[in-house]
């Protein structure tokens, strides 16, 4: 006994390890548990952003929703002076892809007026009462000249609730005058519901938000 | 302070104001002076009209400078803003729009060609006097119709309009000056002497027409702005009280009740604000400002309940119709250059008679 001693301790060692090991490979081996993301379109389509660039916006929204999978949801709210709730969250990411196809070949209001805030306060809440809290994706030039509601006010009411905001800053129409006072910074919402802000004109924009619907599934 | 801060938006609206070229009597302006003097002599049809009917390069060369072009269409554009309640009018809105932003763009062009620093200013001049330089019109109309409640009404809500613009455009385009040379000017200059006028002129549409919720909606908000609640919200509960609630009146009675809400909000009267965003959406049922407003109240109230809020905000304006305009989202133009061009057509009669 005193002699396999030694040897005893090792081969148990080995046993040990080759456990702890098998442990872990049954682990890593087992699927991945992604979370399932809620992503609220909201998109500005009044006249000051319908310049050349307007096109990208569809595509890109279409883009993100390319990357949803099975137990996602998405929703779709369009805005310029008056909000339209297309669709609330939803698991049919298909219907939601044809209202957005329709939406953003509609014409603009002549209107100029604009409620980006209002807007966001409508696809939280359009988003919510779905399990996780809703990743809104504003699409906007920032133009708000309309909204009764305040940024700083949203921006609170947001965070406390757990709703994120990235924000894709989509150009203002050349024509504009972009010292308009109405301007205002959706990327502050974004940097204080914990969002992004990204560029439309961005070439890296679709791996951007990829990214970030990755860090969201925590994967 | 720096004295050209001061005097550069003078000497815009002195050039606006002292420009003026006797035209015929038909009313046709082939330059820039005699367009102020259409502008001015308040014939605001004729004026948009040769507005819509000159380029670019025209109001250069008549002015004889793409500053005081600038000026000009800043004045116009103002003119069209007053003008906007109608489809034809707003589309001549952003064609105004758009050419002062292209007029912009040169000044910036020829100012950075130039290395011109005081250029660059005049245009930030140029911007402000667009909303300082328009009171002598609105002293015009306050002047030739004294016992009119509509007209009054629409000066009140105009002045109204201005006051937060111009304390947003100082503060916007003058940010490199100091917070108290901006507080100084925003204090004691135009923002006090527009609110003022807001509320002298609201008042008096009160005093020639005591059943204007109109008047008495705007006067609240005034009274708001000017950290009066106590009198805002006995104007607002005034409009509310049944018997005063007319049917003809709808937009009045809901802006009552959403201003209200904010108020309640304030004073951090959540049941009470919840029953005004309640009132205003029983009184219209797709308005967007009244849900999403109950909406973040609930969501900031009851956060635990998710459900509540989603639902408070989810029937606002279905895809498949164009539902009404919400009556904030329309406040401050609603109407104002359908009543008066009328007025104006009865002047203009007056005047010919």
């Amino acid at each position: 006994m005193t002699r396999c001693g030694p040897r005893l301790k090792i081969a148990l060692a080995l046993v040990g390890i080759m456990t702890l090991s098998l442990d872990r490979a049954a682990e890593f081996a087992a699927p991945v548990a992604r979370r399932p993301v809620t992503v609220m379109l909201v998109l500005d389509t009044s006249l000051s952003v319908r310049g050349p660039d307007f096109g990208s916006v569809g595509r890109a929204a279409l883009a993100l929703l390319d990357l949803l999978k099975d137990g996602d949801r998405a929703g779709l709210v369009t805005f310029s002076d008056r909000i339209r709730v297309h669709s609330a969250a939803t698991p049919d990411i298909a219907m939601v892809r044809q209202r957005l196809g329709e939406a953003v070949t509609r014409g603009a209001s002549l209107l100029p007026r604009s409620v980006v805030w209002d807007a966001v306060m409508a696809g939280a809440a359009a988003g919510t009462g779905t399990a996780p809290s809703p990743w809104i994706v504003l699409f906007s030039d920032g133009l708000d000249n309309a909204s009764w509601l305040e940024q700083d006010a949203l921006a609170s009411t947001l965070a406390s609730a757990g709703v994120t905001v990235d924000f894709v800053r989509v150009p203002q129409t050349p024509t504009l005058d972009e010292q308009d006072p109405g301007r205002q910074q959706p990327g502050d919402l974004a940097v204080a519901t914990g969002g992004r802000v990204h560029s439309l004109t961005d070439r890296d924009l679709g791996r951007a938000l990829q990214k970030r619907l990755g860090t969201l599934r925590g994967s | 302070m720096s004295f050209r801060f001061l005097i550069c938006p003078l000497a815009v609206i002195a050039l606006l104001c002292g420009v003026r070229t006797p035209v015929g009597t038909h009313q046709s302006a082939t330059s820039f002076g005699e367009l102020l003097h259409v502008y001015r002599t308040a014939d605001s049809e004729r004026a948009i009209t040769i507005v819509a009917g000159w380029d670019d390069r025209r109001v250069e060369r008549e002015a004889g400078s793409p500053l005081v072009g600038a000026a000009g269409w800043d004045s116009a554009a103002h003119l069209l803003l007053l003008e906007e309640a109608g489809a034809r009018t707003t589309r001549a809105w952003s064609s105004a729009r758009a050419r002062r932003g292209r007029i912009a763009a040169e000044i910036d062009r020829q100012a950075e060609a130039a290395g011109d620093a005081a250029l660059k200013t005049f245009r930030r001049d140029v911007g402000l006097a667009a909303w300082l330089g328009v009171p002598e019109v609105y002293e015009e109309f306050r002047d030739r119709f004294p016992d009119d409640p509509v007209v009054q009404t629409a000066l009140g809500a105009q002045m109204e309009y201005e006051a937060p613009l111009v304390q947003s455009h100082l503060q916007n385009e003058y940010s490199t000056y100091s917070s108290t040379d901006v507080a100084h000017v925003t204090s004691h200059g135009r923002l006090s002497w527009k609110i003022d006028q807001a509320s002298e002129r609201l008042r008096r549409a009160l005093e020639l027409d005591p059943q204007s919720l109109e008047a008495r909606v705007r006067l609240g908000r005034v009274l708001w702005l000017l950290d009066r609640g106590n009198e805002a919200e006995r104007e607002w509960l005034s409009v509310q009280r049944p018997g005063a609630v007319s049917t003809a009146q709808p937009n009045e009675t809901y802006l009552a009740s959403l201003f209200l809400g904010r108020l309640y909000e304030e004073r951090g009267l959540a049941a009470r604000a919840e029953t005004a965003y309640r009132s205003a959406i029983s009184v219209r049922p797709s308005g967007q400002s009244a849900r999403v407003a109950l909406a973040r109240l609930l969501a900031e109230n009851s956060r635990s309940t998710a459900g509540t809020w989603a639902a408070a905000a989810l029937p606002i304006a279905p895809s498949s119709a164009d539902a009404a305009l919400d009556p904030w989202t329309m406040y401050f133009s609603r109407q104002r250059g359908d009543q008066l061009r009328a007025r104006l057509a009865e002047l203009r009669q007056r005047i010919r008679q």
